[in-house]
């Protein structure tokens, strides 16, 4: 297992003009490592459908690359997507999976299967073009660049150190930052798509 | 491809004293092959959550083989349930997926990767005891008894002949011997003497 924060660290080096979704309790250390935040996209909060929307994204702008980082307990909560993604085949797509083994939003409480499951390997069984796991940061630092050269859709399943939430949620101070309603219009903008 | 009917008079003969939830198009084939209806459960119209209910009932009758006949187009819309169902390891379940292409209820449109998917190769990723693919009717005849010999969760992936149905619904008719869903939990409650 890693760190989420040092992960995305090695990632901004090759992230380039890729539009990037962050979600989930690894994705906040992305806001404050990224380059270029006009690209990026933290529109999570529905779980398990922020897959289905990058994936949208990928199909609406086939020119530019759209970097999900998902996680394992979202993506159960919608794991057919896996199959209509791999159908479309978007060459400009690349799933990472933030693999923490435990709902971290909600104190911790194990995900099915979190011991046994092998996501990448489902990704492929479903036609990804390409599925890597990652369990060492070492090994990732050296393939990152590599895998965001190939064609996708590809699926990079990475086992993350959790960072578990254990106060209420209606306590949990708003983490700072643009409205979803700011954070699309920046995005149109910078993408020149009209309104 | 096999026919569902042909397949499920081999599944009866190895039925013994199981369980069985047929959903979708192959509630209409078991109604013509079942001859103990007092243990079936069909799940007529909850497309996907076949795979659930079916693992409720393995759980709640740990004793009693629980035998679902899926269906491809169902089961993505419910694909995550093959990870709870690894990670609860009920030995005596049995998940046939009729994998037919197509959403037959509605037509025969193609299912999303059609061309790429592997649902063994999925079930296997999830964590599944065993997977077994058959296209052939010998030859799931021949490898029939293993099957059903084999400690569960066990996954046949099953190359079926599409039957699909293209009358609107609202004129479609029950097909026969195709029983209501309350008489059906009736009548499992009385034969597995459960209040």
């Amino acid at each position: 297992m890693f760190e989420a924060k040092s992960m995305f660290e090695i990632f901004q080096k090759y992230r380039g003009n890729a539009i990037v979704i962050p979600t989930g309790t690894s994705g906040k250390h992305w806001r404050d490592i990224s380059s270029n935040t006009k690209r990026d996209a933290q529109l999570g909060g529905a779980m398990g459908q922020t897959t289905s929307l990058a994936f949208g994204l990928a199909l609406a702008q086939p020119d530019t690359k759209v970097i999900l980082f998902d996680s394992e307990g979202s993506l159960l909560m919608n794991l057919g997507i896996l199959a209509t993604i791999a159908g479309k085949k978007p060459q400009n797509f690349y799933h990472f999976l933030m693999d923490n083994e435990v709902y971290a939003t909600t104190g911790g409480q194990p995900v099915p299967g979190s011991k046994k499951v092998n996501y990448s390997g489902m990704a492929k069984a479903c036609g990804y073009a390409s599925g890597h796991s990652f369990e060492d940061l070492d090994k990732f630092s050296e393939s990152v660049e590599a895998i965001l050269n190939e064609p996708g859709p590809t699926f990079v399943a990475m086992k993350i150190i959790p960072e578990i939430e254990n106060e209420p949620i209606g306590r949990r101070a708003r983490v700072p930052g643009r409205s979803k309603g700011q954070i699309i219009k920046e995005l149109r903008e910078d993408l020149k798509v009209s309104q | 491809m096999i026919n569902q009917v042909d397949l499920m008079n081999v599944v009866d003969k190895y039925r013994g004293d199981a369980i069985v939830v047929p959903t979708m198009t192959g509630t209409s084939g078991w109604a013509q092959v079942t001859k103990k209806p007092e243990r079936d459960l069909p799940v007529a119209g909850a497309m996907g959550k076949a795979s659930s209910v079916a693992l409720g009932l393995a759980l709640a009758q740990p004793d009693t083989k629980v035998i679902v006949f899926d269906a491809d187009g169902s089961l993505l819309m419910n694909l995550g349930s093959l990870v709870t169902i690894a990670e609860k390891e009920p030995a005596n379940f049995y998940h046939f997926v009729l994998n037919n292409g197509v959403y037959a209820v509605t037509g025969g449109q193609p299912i999303p990767s059609v061309d790429t998917i592997s649902f063994s190769g999925i079930a296997e990723a999830a964590g599944y005891a065993a997977s077994f693919e058959f296209e052939d009717l010998e030859d799931f005849a021949t490898r029939a008894e293993e099957v059903f010999n084999t400690t569960g969760p066990v996954f046949i992936c099953v190359k079926s002949v599409p039957e699909i149905q293209n009358e609107p619904m609202a004129r479609r008719q029950r097909p026969a011997g195709v029983r209501g869903t309350k008489e059906c939990i009736t009548d499992l409650r009385e034969s597995l003497g459960t209040s």
